[in-house]
């Protein structure tokens, strides 16, 4: 989802065109769903790091407020929220993670991978957040600093120095 | 010698993490072609009973997923790829926090009824009493009522109908407000003895819209009876059984997590009272210690030996 509305909304972008199945394996997505910090092996892989403009993803474990989601909002940054609904007959909760796309007027806008185009109050939404204790992955677009020259040297002899270890050894 | 690929982790982590760092055992990803092994902690919880004061009861809280270390196939040292110490240590920290955050959460869903029954609740949430009388009485409120209002007031009371239509105590008609699905309901279990509508509906409200009367009506006064009820119910849960304290020990706990000349502080004989007041907390023999009905419902709603984030 994030990297299709990058794709709509940025002029000559070039994003990573992946299936679901190809992300699911990056993010080690199991039966009983992901890890937030699983979101950030996304970073390594070279379609998203060499992707224009840049895409980052940043999870950090802490309790996350409303106010956060409304400043990535205004920021065009659409952060994943993890929240708990209901399965379609109203029986069972079950967790899973959905793109914020709006919060204006009380209410929280987002799209769920499972039940499309959704909205809550924002006093519904917080008690279904805090119950996933607040996670929230923030994406940073166009964001991401070029590496200067010294930085791409500091690398190379790095693994220049393992090679050579390697082959003392 | 053959090395195992768990050797080198744990010598690894050894080297790298001090004591308070764990490594749990390593798995082969194919696709890598690395083995990788989660870091955790059991982090030593001190618990203490006035009823033996010479004694410290030590737990254990175990922190999953503090981050891992990678090493490649040929389990070569220089192919170690781990997270540092010092992200270890600031994931470490901000789950501490993240589990006290859980384990309030569940004290305040246990213990809603007798917080809704506190001054506090009863003074700051007027706004409910008087829709909910409103209500008990007329069946209806008007949009034309409220309109009546100066501007300020009326939408106040309209945010509070929208929050009691979110919990289906309210529904919105054609008209007005009227009684929603739950109304019957939380209506039926105020007929119980020493029960009214209004502490009912104020402690269902207390029990799924905390986080939104403190973030988005900004009430926060109930947040000092909620933070000396989880100063007993946290250790009492780790303890995994009631536990007694004297006044001091509250205050001891109270000066440490937020500072002697905190307002809280200044404020804990109050609101000790008040928990004693409406049975959060019971008072013998100078000894505080918790009501085993709560203190059971809150077990129920938490884990508190181990923490990780979930997963979606």
């Amino acid at each position: 989802m994030i990297f299709m509305f990058i794709q709509d909304t940025s002029k000559d972008s070039r994003v990573p065109d992946f299936d679901l199945e190809r992300i699911g394996k990056i993010i080690e997505t199991m039966e009983e769903g992901t890890l937030p910090q699983n979101i950030l092996n996304l970073n390594r892989v070279r379609e998203v790091s060499t992707a224009r403009p840049s895409i980052e993803f940043e999870q950090k474990p802490s309790f996350h407020s409303l106010d956060e989601l409304a400043i990535e909002i205004e920021a065009r940054q659409p952060p994943i929220a993890w929240i708990w609904s209901y399965d379609k007959e109203k029986l069972h909760k079950f967790d899973h993670a959905v793109v914020i796309t709006g919060v204006e007027n009380g209410r929280v806008y987002y799209n769920d991978p499972v039940f499309g185009k959704k909205d809550d109050s924002t006093d519904g939404f917080l008690t279904k957040w805090d119950d996933e204790d607040r996670v929230l992955v923030k994406v940073k677009i166009g964001k991401k600093k070029e590496k200067m020259l010294d930085e791409f040297l500091n690398g190379f002899n790095k693994q220049k120095q393992q090679v050579l270890t390697k082959e003392g050894s | 010698m053959e090395v195992s690929a768990k050797t080198v982790v744990k010598t690894y982590v050894r080297h790298h993490y001090g004591n308070l760092i764990s490594v749990g055992e390593p798995r082969f990803n194919p696709d890598e072609k690395q083995w990788v092994a989660e870091l955790l902690s059991d982090y030593p919880r001190i618990i203490h009973d006035d009823r033996h004061p010479g004694e410290r009861t030590l737990k254990f809280l175990t922190l999953r997923r503090l981050g891992t270390v990678k090493v490649g196939e040929s389990l070569s040292p220089n192919s170690i790829d781990a997270t540092t110490r010092n992200d270890c240590a600031v994931t470490l920290s901000a789950y501490l926090k993240l589990w006290q955050e859980r384990a309030n959460r569940a004290i305040i869903k246990a213990s809603s009824d007798n917080l809704a029954r506190t001054n506090s609740a009863q003074t700051f949430l007027g706004k409910i009493g008087v829709i909910v009388s409103r209500l008990e009485r007329k069946g209806i409120i008007f949009d034309k009522e409220i309109d009546n209002f100066p501007e300020k007031e009326a939408s106040k009371i309209r945010r509070y109908l929208q929050l009691l239509e979110g919990l289906e105590i309210v529904e919105h008609r054609e008209y007005g407000y009227s009684y929603g699905n739950m109304y019957a309901e939380l209506s039926h279990e105020a007929q119980k003895p020493n029960v009214d509508l209004n502490t009912v509906i104020l402690s269902y409200i207390i029990k799924n819209r905390y986080s939104a009367l403190k973030e988005t009506f900004k009430i926060t006064h109930l947040e000092p009876v909620v933070h000396v009820d989880s100063l007993y119910y946290r250790p009492a849960l780790e303890a995994d059984e009631i536990i007694y304290w004297k006044y001091e020990s509250f205050e001891h706990h109270c000066n440490m997590l937020y500072g002697s000349g905190s307002k809280i502080s200044f404020r804990l004989p109050f609101i000790l009272g008040e928990l004693v007041n409406v049975q959060a907390l019971k008072y013998e023999d100078n000894l505080y210690f918790g009501n085993d009905a709560l203190w059971k419902q809150m077990k129920k709603e938490v884990d508190m030996s181990e923490f990780s984030l979930p997963r979606a």
